[in-house]
């Protein structure tokens, strides 16, 4: 069906012989619709500065003429602030402002929901996303949003029912990969598994943008399921057109299932930060993984996974003071994460702030441990044993652990457990140190990391301890 | 950077290098000459306005007794030198009959807030050169558009922004009532008279009566100021939705105008991100609804924010119904609810009667009851 034009060379005539703020106002208007921003640049300028009062709307059209921000909110979320929780009040504040005028703006709700995540206010948080999905249950970036939110509460089977209420299930390839991804993290099936093999085998109505992150879903599952070859070739597929979060997936799978996957030349306009900690971490660039880890904290400030890292890798370098930090930052908006607290507990006796560590350590939920967490729980309690002198003790705490990550046979785990109890025996016992060093040496295998723990164990005077 | 290089940069559409100098066409030459009754053209308006497709017409001012009229001028060189000229000629004829015939039909039918024509015409600029014909019509004019009268003011006046919606809201009403949508509502085409404001410009209507080429238009009127659905080519194959639902959203967005400087249309998109435009996105129109939803709950917030009025709320409670994003919920609310037909001008007219009235008398020192 043909239509009418925006008559924009009429406009722009009467604009450049009459430069009056009607001429101005009426070329802008067909100009940001256009996408005509330099045509219409100076009748632009002419607007916010001649303006009456009143012409907010046109104040609007002409400041995004003029590529600057149209509200506070714009203008807070373009300059980046180090300071989350400064930037998180802020953001709140303004959205509530917004909000005060006009409710049905789902988006907003959603940036809402985050900012109170950030905060560690998850009530309030789940409330501004369930708003949100009321206004726009049928929106994938909305629905997304929901499900990894309630999900990182723990509430899966909440984040499962958003997903499926939205009516995007089968129809939308980014829903998929978020069911699927859930699912796998909470070690469930996903029903819809089948559904999403048919969609990547047969549906040709998606471009490989939109089904990267189905491709990296499954291919996960598969690489888990011992599936190699398909795993292989549908983290291939995810790369054509890749998001952030498949260019870590695929690295992530390079490094745990040493599968091959060329990421060279992989890219996107912007690597992804999170991507590029990872890689570094397992490269060893630990200077380089704590920069990195600490942008990709920036670009996700409610995700425990970026201060863990960084707290970690903190620990590994023995920069305590930052391990701290790191931990309180990543803590504020998941104040029960048990590995957060046991990194900042871990620090804070190592930097001979024990009675700090202790308070800290408490917090961690003994009796809602599992698996792994118990033992790295053990093992922290045997760290402030040693340090408060209680040397039997703290050896039979480290002994349980290290005997049950040795039959676990999580190299990481147990080599970290032991070599931490190795320093601390011989801190206290340096006649123990060739014995000691011997044991050590089946780690000379182990991952970077380990290796890394290792050398400055070998490295260890303890004569002159780097540490109290 | 070269000339050269800097015009490919920009898109062809609109680039603007200058003309080379041609004779002036028959359209572009009334200024001094007498028309029907009278009527003598004593200044030109614009040289070349978009009137039909590749079609120009002319403005003027003409005087007669005191009085001023608009005209509008067309002719036919343009047509006659095309590569198939009778197709042109019939293009270009059944516009002008159109819009002249409606025009009359309005006046005829006591549409008092349509601007009326007074007289239309032809004149042979020179004496037996049948290329030298201009065919125009002569219209009732105002004091200029709402934008100008707008801009001039120097400081807001709700009394007669209340009164100029109520007088559009009336003036589709009454097009409506003949089966006419106008299709093309915008600031430059509601003329400012002494007492009330009018709609003006019938040439890109649409009537269920009388045939338009503009029938077959997704956006007939300037796409600037379409309903958001008609952009990224979701069209209602309903005349009702998809015409009269046309000049619903038109009225929503010039109370836009009004309370914040632009149309609803401009506003709404420079609040979405560019990769969302309707030139670029290929969605479908229900995926994009969230997205220009939440654009359109920023509008409303933003107008509200700024607005120094009592009835606020009211104002932007009407803007909230005949521009929403959904054409489906498009409309009086109550008669949505109550599946009527949603595009029925009554309670807008007297909703906007009411605030025109209950500011006209606030200027008065008075105060008015809200009726019942």
């Amino acid at each position: 069906m043909p239509r009418a034009t925006f008559r924009f060379e009429e406009k722009l005539r009467n604009w450049k012989d009459g430069r009056t703020i009607e001429y101005a106002t009426e070329l802008i208007e067909s100009a940001v619709l256009l996408g005509a921003n330099e045509e219409s640049r100076e009748a632009a300028e002419y607007v916010l500065e001649n303006a009456k009062p009143w012409m907010i709307g046109a104040v609007t059209v002409a400041k995004r003429i003029l590529g600057r921000p149209v509200s506070d909110y714009e203008e807070l979320l373009r300059s980046r602030s180090e300071n989350t929780v400064e930037e998180s009040k802020s953001t709140i504040k303004l959205i509530r402002k917004t909000l005060k005028n006009e409710m049905q703006v789902p988006f907003l709700w959603v940036d809402l929901a985050l900012a109170y995540e950030n905060l560690g206010a998850q009530g309030k948080a789940e409330r501004a996303m369930k708003i949100a999905l009321s206004f726009a249950s049928s929106n994938r970036f909305v629905v997304r949003a929901a499900a990894r939110m309630f999900e990182r509460h723990g509430d899966i089977d909440y984040s499962h029912e958003v997903l499926r209420k939205s009516q995007l299930l089968l129809a939308d390839p980014w829903v998929l990969a978020a069911d699927i991804a859930i699912s796998s993290k909470v070690q469930r099936s996903s029903y819809y598994l089948k559904n999403a093999m048919r969609l990547l085998e047969d549906d040709q109505r998606f471009s490989p943008f939109h089904t990267a992150e189905l491709a990296s879903a499954v291919g996960s599952i598969e690489l888990e399921n011992g599936k190699q070859k398909k795993g292989r070739q549908l983290l291939r597929a995810s790369l054509r057109q890749p998001t952030e979060n498949t260019i870590a997936q695929a690295a992530w799978a390079t490094r745990k299932y040493g599968v091959l996957i060329d990421l060279e030349g992989v890219s996107m306009a912007h690597p992804s930060a999170e991507g590029r900690a990872l890689d570094d971490f397992a490269a060893g660039k630990w200077n380089e993984a704590l920069r990195y880890s600490h942008n990709w904290w920036l670009d996700q400030p409610f995700s425990r996974r970026p201060a863990i890292l960084g707290s970690y890798i903190a620990l590994l370098v023995e920069d305590y003071k930052r391990a701290i930090t790191i931990s309180d930052n990543g803590l504020t908006p998941n104040p029960d994460s048990v590995m957060l607290l046991n990194n900042e507990s871990f620090a804070l006796a190592r930097s001979g702030q024990l009675e700090s560590a202790e308070n800290v350590f408490a917090k961690i939920p003994r009796n809602q441990l599992s698996g792994d967490e118990e033992y790295v729980w053990y093992a922290t309690s045997g760290l402030l044993n040693f340090r408060k002198g209680n040397i039997v003790e703290g050896r039979k705490l480290y002994q349980k652990a290290i005997e049950y990550f040795a039959n676990s046979q999580d190299l990481r785990k147990h080599g970290s457990a032991f070599l931490n109890y190795a320093l601390e025996e011989i801190r206290v016992h340096p006649e123990k140190r060739s014995e000691l060093l011997g044991r050590a040496k089946q780690f000379e295998a182990g991952p970077v990391d380990i290796r890394f723990t290792l050398k400055r164990l070998q490295d260890f005077n303890p004569a002159k301890p780097v540490h109290p | 950077m070269k000339e050269d290089e800097k015009i490919e940069l920009i898109p062809a559409r609109f680039v603007t290098t200058p003309a080379p100098a041609v004779p002036k066409k028959p359209r572009e030459s009334l200024l001094g000459e007498t028309l029907y009754d009278g009527w003598t053209v004593t200044q030109q308006l614009s040289k070349l306005k978009e009137a039909t497709g590749s079609h120009f017409s002319c403005g003027y001012i003409a005087e007669k007794d005191g009085k001023k009229a608009f005209v509008k001028a067309v002719d036919f060189i343009d047509a006659l030198t095309d590569e198939d000229p009778m197709k042109q000629l019939g293009i270009l004829t059944a516009a002008f009959n159109f819009e002249r015939d409606l025009c009359y039909k309005c006046r005829a039918s006591g549409l008092n807030k349509i601007v009326h024509p007074i007289a239309h015409g032809g004149k042979h600029l020179r004496e037996g050169d049948l290329l030298s014909r201009v065919e125009y019509i002569i219209f009732e004019r105002g004091t200029g558009d709402v934008r100008s009268h707008l801009a001039s003011m120097k400081s807001f006046d709700n009394a007669f922004a209340f009164r100029s919606l109520h007088n559009i809201s009336v003036g589709i009403s009454q097009l409506h009532s003949v089966d006419v949508a106008h299709q093309d509502i915008k600031p430059s085409n509601v003329v400012v008279f002494d007492k009330s404001s009018k709609l003006a410009d019938l040439g890109r209507a649409s009537s269920r009566m009388l045939k338009s080429q503009y029938d077959d238009y997704q956006v007939a009127g300037d796409c600037t100021y379409a309903p958001p659905e008609l952009l990224y080519n979701s069209i209602d194959p309903d005349w009702l939705y998809r015409r009269i639902g046309c000049d619903v959203y038109h009225l929503g967005s010039m109370v836009t105008f009004f309370f914040s400087g632009t149309p609803m249309t401009p506003l709404l998109f420079s609040l979405i991100d560019a990769i969302f435009h309707p030139d670029v996105c290929k969605e479908s129109y229900d995926a994009l609804k969230p997205i220009l939803q939440n654009a359109f709950g920023q509008a409303i917030a933003k107008i509200k924010s700024e607005m120094e009025l009592k009835d606020k709320a009211e104002v932007c409670e009407i803007i909230k119904e005949l521009c929403n994003p959904d054409p489906k919920q498009r409309g009086d609310s109550k008669n949505i609810a109550s599946k009527q037909n949603p595009f029925a001008m009554t309670r807008y007219i007297s909703r906007f009667n009411y605030l025109a009235s209950k500011e006209e008398l606030k200027l008065m020192g008075k105060e008015i009851a809200r009726p019942i």
